[in-house]
Order: structure tokens, then sequence, then C-alpha cells
């Protein structure tokens, strides 16, 4: 058996696909993110199996050195993954932003409710307890 | 005119809305104007995540406080007001800088113009008669740019799309409550009552210069700030027209 660079790289990407799986299984990586991921580490091992693969497409659409296009593929699979990611974030902050403001406002009803629950046994006339509920 | 104002108030409920992000140092001075001159609103700080001793100053004040646990920005932070006020049903909204920069005793003439224009919003601009602080030259430009555009794409006049002194009524309450910019909120905000069909006036007010604190803007991230507005107002402008519905339930 000789040991190639395509042999080689199939490993790396069949090692990659694993790792997302265990990732995966652990809960350490959510399924709607690891999709992309899966996506991109079959797509490598494909084209490791079968370079020629590669020359074929090349020619298809007139590229004379087919190992560019290998680049071209990966910029923009990287590209659309660091995409994904900026959206992911926007989301996030979205969401961060609602629910600080949800605990804000969530505390202060809380101390309202405790100043309002407080105050009948300390002051009980009725002027104050109107004032209070107003 | 302001004793009327205060009568005609009696049975609206106005929200005095305090944005504060480090500002311990105006913020007991700025509570203590308004009690004073204006007693008809209840006030409401917004502690934007401050790292001083703003949140226990303004409740020391004995006036309602919000604390963020994270730093939102002015945006973030004067849009939890409004959602107070939607909760609270609040008749009108009024945002007034932590720092000093905008004198409470203007609320009066916000409030009378919105009874007069029926305007869904009241801004008070430093730019229609001039006087005041009037902010340096370079900060001139950039908001001499931004209302030209606004203008522009609104077909309405906007002197001052910068000012942060802004007096919001129901329908344009539940519109912020439900979305709101989150940084450098104040010219998207025209954008989005102009998109949502809801209107707004402009009337003159005397700003004054900051008391303490840092203006938000530095002069490094004013590059970042006219790209950013100029494009998302941009951008907001190819969206869609269509009227708010007012889902404020009271």
């Amino acid at each position: 058996m000789n040991l190639n660079i395509y042999l080689i790289s199939f490993c790396i990407s069949l090692a990659f696909a694993g790792t997302i799986l265990v990732l995966i299984r652990k809960r350490k990586l959510r399924e709607q993110y690891a999709l992309l991921w899966l996506l991109m580490s079959t797509v490598m091992m494909v084209l490791s199996l079968f370079p020629s693969l590669l020359d074929i497409v090349a020619q298809w659409i007139h590229i004379y050195y087919p190992p560019s296009l290998l680049y071209f593929l990966c910029v923009v699979a990287v590209l659309f993954i660091l995409l994904h990611l900026t959206m992911a974030v926007s989301s996030l902050t979205h969401r961060v932003i609602i629910l600080t403001q949800t605990l804000g406002l969530q505390e202060q009803r809380i101390k309202e409710l405790e100043a309002l629950s407080v105050q009948p046994a300390q002051a009980p006339s009725h002027v104050q307890m109107t004032e209070v509920i107003r | 005119m302001s004793n009327q104002a205060e009568t005609h108030n009696q049975s609206l409920k106005v929200l005095v809305i305090v944005p504060a992000y480090n500002e311990a140092e105006g913020i007991a001075q700025v509570i203590d104007q308004l009690r004073r001159e204006t007693p008809y609103a209840d006030v409401l700080v917004i502690n934007d995540g401050s790292s001083d001793a703003t949140s226990t100053i303004a409740r020391a004040a004995g006036v309602n406080v919000i604390d963020l646990t994270c730093n939102l920005g002015i945006g973030g932070a004067v849009q939890t007001g409004y959602r107070y006020a939607a909760e609270h049903h609040y008749d009108y909204a009024v945002q007034i800088d932590g720092d000093g920069q905008h004198s409470p005793s203007d609320l009066g003439r916000l409030l009378f113009a919105m009874f007069d224009t029926n305007a869904d919003m009241v801004i008070g601009s430093r730019f229609i008669t001039k006087e005041g602080f009037q902010s340096t030259f370079a900060r001139k430009m950039g908001i001499g740019i931004l209302s030209t555009l606004l203008t522009r794409l609104t077909g309405r006049t906007v002197t001052d799309p910068t000012s942060g002194y802004r007096l919001c009524g129901r329908r344009a309450i539940s519109l912020f409550a439900r979305e709101y910019p989150t940084d450098y909120p104040e010219v998207e905000a025209l954008m989005l009552l102009y998109n949502r069909e809801l209107s707004f006036a402009e009337i003159p007010v005397v700003m004054h210069e900051r008391q303490g604190g840092v203006s938000s803007i530095s002069s490094l991230k004013s590059v970042y700030y006219m790209s950013k507005v100029i494009l998302s107002v941009l951008l907001m402008k190819t969206m869609k027209r269509k009227a708010w519905e007012n889902r404020y339930e009271s």
C-alpha cells in the first residue's frame, strides 16, 4: 500500500467528519452549525478518493490548472462558513439584547412588588395605601 | 403656558426615560431638575451596565431604576424604556439624556407641540433657532449631511436627526417597544417611523454642553458612525412601507 497525498487527505477528511460527529454527540456542537461542516468534509472525502473528478470539472468550466479549482472551492466554502457564523452571532446579539431588557424589566417589577408587600405592614394608613396602589 | 400643560396632563401618563451609562457625576442633577420642572411625569432611569455609582445615586434620588446586566448601547437601553412604557400603558414617553444636555423645562412645549400637530413623535431640535450649545464644526457637518439625506428620503424637513430629545405618543411607543435600532439609533428611528407611516414634527429647543461623562461618539468612531447610519438608512428606504398597527393593549 503506497502512502500518497490522496490517502492522507482522505484520512484527514475522515478524521474531521468523525470529530464533528463526536462533538455533536457530546452536545458541544449544535446540529444546525454542524451540517455545513459535514457537507464540507464529505466533499473533501469524495475529492480525495476520486481526484480525477477535479480534472473533469475543471475541464468543464475551462480551468486550465485544475488545482486552482480546489483553492477556489476552498475559499468559497470558508467564506460561506464565515458568513454563516456572522449570521449566528448577529442573531445571538439580538437575543441577548431582548433577554437583558426583559431581565431588567422583571427585576424592576420584583423590586416594586417587594416594596408593595413590605409597605402595608409598616404603613397601614388608608391614605398611604391608596398612594402606594396608585 | 407650562401650568396649562400640567393641568392638561393630569389624566395622561407621561414617562421620562433617562438612559445613563456611567453618568454618576450628572445624574443626580438631572433627576433633581426633572422633579422640579416636570412634577407630572414619572422618571425611569435605565442604567446601561454602568461601572460607577449611577444606579445607586439614581435610586437614592427616589426614582425608578432599571439595571441592565450588560451594556447594550444607547438603543438597547432606550428600548427598555419604551417596553416599560408600553407595559405600563403610558400615553407619552420622552427620552432625556442623563448628562444634562436636554433641559426638562422644554418638555411642556414638546407636549404642546404633540397636542397641536397630532404627530406620533416630536423632536427637540437645536438647529431651528440655533440657540444654545451648537456642537462642534465636524459634528455639525455630519449632522448636516444626515439631515439633508433624511429630508430627501422622507420628504419632510428634518433639521436635527441626531437629537436624542424626543417625545413619543402611544403609537410610536408601541412601535419602538417592538423594534428599535441598537447602536446610534436616532437617525434610523426616524426612517423606521417613516417606513411604518407614523408622523414626526420638530420644535426648537436649547441644548447644553454635557455635564459629565463622555459622548458615545468619539472622533475615531465617527467614520464608522456615518457609514453605518447612511448604509442602514438607505437600506431601510428600499423596504416596503407598511402601516404600523397599534397592538397596544389597553
